[in-house]
């Protein structure tokens, strides 16, 4: 039985890793791209996009009970068939 | 940033007659990547509820497939962000002294090629196949007389177009720099002693 805040505290240390890869992307990005529209904009997307997933993920959890745990081999098997 | 306007190692009087970068049609396995890694996690999600409906009623099993499979889509989205860049800063500008070749590898692997048109000896242009004959793309080829004997674009949009201009650019930089394309390519004595006459 694991509680779920493991996975929690799991997700939060790869956003963090994520981040940092992202931040180093986009500044290499920014500083050897073209001066135009097309490095702002590519990058912009980039960043709503992975902001919106970030947030709207967060923003669902946040009605969460983490002190619930997870039986994950329990879970998983079931004894109703798989196709009916 | 990169200011097309301003490149390193320019001098007053150059001008950037035409940037260039990959034919966007290079970019279709990217974004073909980009759909499955959108399509992917809902997908999921709804193969599950058809096979396996009671699977998601419990919110433990919901929140760990959420977490995943945000997991995954930022990893992918971050791949094609990534792959992108690689493709973006890769450019080849014309000048009307210079060609640049900018060739990003990785994030932090970056060739900068520079040749003084004077010194270009021979372009070719190749349009090879089905694909690239329809949408006008290929690789041009720069002989020149420097250390890097050939400089290669590939997969540029009117390849005949782009080592027309290079020939053109490079007729009327010649012309500037007389002296330094003798050096380079040499010239016959019977010419030389001609041009000493010459008032």
């Amino acid at each position: 039985m694991i509680p779920l805040y493991v996975f929690l505290l799991a997700w939060l240390i790869f956003l963090v890793l994520y981040g940092v890869m992202a931040l180093v992307s986009m500044l290499q990005f920014v500083r050897f791209g073209v001066a135009g529209t097309g490095t702002w904009l590519s990058t912009i997307t980039f960043l709503v996009v992975a902001l919106c997933v970030v947030f709207g993920t967060g923003w669902y959890l946040l009605g969460a009970d983490w002190m619930q745990t997870l039986n994950l081999f329990g879970s998983l098997s079931s004894s109703v068939p798989l196709i009916q | 940033m990169l200011d097309l306007h301003h490149l390193p190692g320019s001098d007053l009087q150059e001008n950037t007659v035409l940037t260039f970068r990959r034919h966007p049609i290079t970019l279709i396995p990217l974004f073909l990547t980009t759909v499955i890694l959108f399509a992917l996690p809902p997908g999921a999600y709804f193969l599950f509820q058809i096979l396996r409906p009671e699977l998601f009623a419990q919110q433990p099993i919901f929140i760990l497939f959420l977490l995943l499979a945000t997991a995954f889509f930022l990893s992918g989205w971050l791949y094609v962000f990534q792959s992108f860049i690689d493709y973006w800063l890769d450019v080849f500008i014309l000048t009307d002294k210079r060609i640049l070749d900018i060739e990003q590898k990785g994030l932090f692997n970056r060739t900068v090629s520079e040749l003084r048109l004077y010194r270009t000896q021979d372009v070719t242009a190749e349009v090879k196949g089905v694909l690239r004959s329809l949408f006008d793309y290929g690789n041009v080829y720069v002989q020149t007389a420097g250390e890097e004997e050939r400089f290669h674009f590939e997969d540029i949009p009117h390849p005949n177009h782009v080592a027309k201009m290079i020939l053109e650019w490079s007729e009327e930089d010649r012309k500037e720099h007389l002296e330094e394309a003798v050096e380079d390519f040499g010239m016959a004595d019977h010419e030389k002693a001609a041009k000493k006459i010459e008032p």
